[in-house]
């Protein structure tokens, strides 16, 4: 049973790593809470629901064309939105908010489309799980964890050697000076846009073939992927997957010792300890004040 | 001058009598009954199911007479299943459209806010669907149509006893005053029994994963797991088959939705479960007439919902008839109905305004809902 405790607690942590660091590419190159990042997530779920349930597509046709699909759509939010209130000097404030209405809009659009009620991509059919030692995992929970162990690798390969990943790098380090040294930060945030959005729509599309969907699906992920952010340190791709599995161990673990009710709550209390006592993250180090 | 000012008192003096003429017609001639309903939001899908079947009952009386004479008139608010909107809506109708009684709510956590405002403006509230137990006490003005979870939680807790012959059973509720009413009268009626209750595990509505509770269950090797949810039990069947669980369900009315049987597929393949009285193809004349009526309006057949709430407005409309259009004494005429005929089973009111109607035991066998027994 600790085997099974154990799967169950990285499933969990491969899921919010995934959208975690979706949200992160984002965040560190534009530096505000853009809350559509869940309709993004939620989106990838329903165009695959779309093409393979309703058009009829195969299943290895739809996923890679929702993924684009959803890529898109993070690229038109911050096209038609963000960048034209960004050069108007819009506040981080305006920026949240506009965010938070894109967000409900679409969320109600995707309501309106398909319904409240909850939609799978899967077969009706349900297997018992691949028994390992006496745990239980599915093919899809193996995916899970698979995907967001090669997804972590390439973006970390990606951010360290490829010249826009670098250029990703200096604009999240600071957008001024990235901007006058020659880089062109508009087409460096569509490009964050364009690969957190892609990952949204993968983790989103992922989850639904584990569990299903649900318009709001998105707004439960993103939360924990924002907890997980915090924990792991905005700026460190290994630190948010060590933030994402002390996550899943500490709330499935929880569930086993104390009772289900305190779910969140583990959540959000080790929230609290990370930004009382480590408020830079998992590897962060203290910065200090430096004067030029 | 003088005759000016006489004319003008004249013409205002017959403008009130008419005015005052025509309010005393109106009154004699409607009887309205409010009713609040979640119109919209995610339990749309059964308040819709509800108006449907008030708006049929409400067709047909008064395409004979009404009652009395007086045409019934229903007017719906929306409370989208919240309970803050159902105060508001219960306000409204109590002070705007003075009506001396509601039907409503559907969810318990509506039905319980809304409880103290009837009770305090002598409004008599007939809630069609609600089943938490705490009704019961939530005034004397409070009805409902509805069985008190104490009822489907014990009659579970026996079945599983005597008829199904189990010793060690694990619960799994949603944590919410639903599940937990249930929870407690089944844990109670068990223990009485005899029954060990093994381990019990809650989860938060709308959660997704339920492997680590399923996997403490698994530990503890229970003979049955009784599952109190309501969409979560989609995945939670699911999550169940694929971490290998061997154990027998046990399950309440939810589980009767064709889209979770959809979903699961044969997960929930001998399942066993409560269910209202309510059967939809049953031969009695009363209940063939209205799925008949219902199909013809509506084009599907009605849920218990609807029959419910078809009772409901029919059981206001019969009080009203007998002892006339006030709080107090349609009050009175439901505390003294026993043995109504209704489209949901026999229906009785006792001293607390609960419903006393007979539940069933039915299963799943072959993607279908089957009664075991009556």
């Amino acid at each position: 049973m600790l085997l099974q405790l154990i799967l169950n607690s990285v499933i969990s942590g491969s899921i919010y790593a995934l959208v975690a660091i979706g949200f992160t590419v984002i965040y560190r190159t534009v530096k505000f809470f853009h809350f559509a990042h869940a309709v993004v997530f939620t989106s990838g779920a329903y165009f695959t629901f779309l093409f393979h349930k309703l058009f009829g597509f195969s299943i290895y046709f739809s996923i890679p064309f929702a993924i684009i699909f959803a890529l898109l759509l993070g690229c038109l939010i911050e096209k038609s939105i963000y960048k034209p209130l960004r050069k108007k000097q819009a506040s981080s404030m305006i920026l949240l908010l506009s965010s938070l209405g894109i967000y409900i809009l679409l969320q109600n659009l995707i309501s309106m489309v398909f319904g409240d009620d909850t939609k799978s991509i899967r077969t009706g059919i349900v297997k018992e799980g691949i028994n390992i030692f006496g745990a239980r995992i599915t093919p899809i929970q193996i995916t899970i964890i698979i995907t967001s162990i090669i997804i972590t690798t390439l973006l970390l390969l990606f951010l360290k050697k490829t010249k826009i990943g670098k250029a990703m790098q200096a604009v999240a380090n600071d957008a001024e000076l990235a901007n006058i040294s020659g880089i062109n930060s508009d087409r460096v945030i569509l490009s964050a846009f364009a690969i957190g959005s892609g990952l949204a729509g993968l983790a989103g599309i992922l989850v639904a073939l584990d569990v299903d969907m649900t318009p709001t699906m998105g707004m439960n992920a993103l939360m924990m992927g924002v907890v997980v952010v915090i924990i792991g340190g905005v700026n460190s791709i290994p630190g948010i997957v060590c933030g994402a599995l002390l996550l899943g161990f500490a709330q499935n673990f929880g569930v086993w010792y104390i009772s289900s009710q305190w779910k969140d709550a583990i959540a959000f209390g080790i929230l609290i300890l990370f930004l009382l006592f480590k408020p830079e993250g998992f590897f962060g180090k203290k910065m200090r004040k430096v004067s030029v | 001058m003088k005759k000016s000012i006489i004319i003008v008192l004249a013409g205002l003096m017959i403008l009130t009598f008419f005015i005052f003429i025509n309010s005393c017609a109106k009154k004699e001639k409607v009887i309205k009954i409010g009713a609040i309903l979640p119109l919209t939001g995610g339990a749309a899908k059964y308040g819709e199911s509800a108006k449907r079947a008030i708006d049929l009952a409400v067709e047909e009386i008064n395409s004979t007479g009404g009652i009395k004479g007086s045409k019934i008139k229903v007017i719906y608010e929306d409370d989208q299943a919240l309970p803050d909107k159902g105060v508001s809506a219960i306000q409204k109708l109590i002070t705007v459209d003075k009506v001396p009684v509601v039907i409503g709510a559907m969810p318990s956590s509506v039905t319980l806010a809304m409880a103290p405002i009837a009770e305090k403006n002598k409004v008599v509230l007939f809630s069609p669907a609600s089943s938490n137990p705490k009704i019961t006490e939530a005034g004397d003005y409070i009805f409902r149509n509805d069985v008190s979870d104490i009822f489907e939680g014990g009659k579970m807790a026996d079945e599983a006893w005597r008829r199904l012959k189990f010793r060690k059973i694990a619960v799994l509720y949603i944590n919410n005053d639903y599940g937990a009413g249930i929870k407690d009268a089944f844990v109670y009626s068990f223990t009485i029994l005899g029954g060990e209750i093994v381990v019990t595990e809650n989860f938060e509505q709308g959660t997704t994963d339920f492997r680590t509770q399923l996997t403490k269950i698994k530990q503890d090797d229970p003979e049955a797991v009784y599952i109190v949810g309501y969409k979560e039990q989609i995945q939670i069947l699911k999550q169940f088959r694929e971490l290998g669980l061997k154990s027998q369900i046990l399950a309440t009315i939810m589980l009767e939705d064709p889209e979770i049987i959809q979903k699961v597929g044969d997960s929930a393949e001998g399942a066993i479960y409560t269910y209202r009285a309510y059967d939809p193809n049953s031969e009695q004349k009363e209940i063939k007439e209205f799925v008949e009526n219902f199909k013809v309006k509506y084009g599907i057949e009605p849920d218990n919902w609807a029959a419910q709430c078809y009772d409901a407005l029919n059981i206001i409309a019969l009080a009203i008839k007998d002892s006339g259009y006030n709080s107090d004494s349609i009050k009175k005429a439901l505390y003294g109905i026993k043995n109504f005929p209704g489209v949901s089973g026999l229906t009785t009111f006792d001293e607390n305004g609960d419903v006393i109607k007979p539940i069933k035991l039915k299963t799943v066998k072959n993607g279908k809902f089957v009664i075991i027994s009556e």
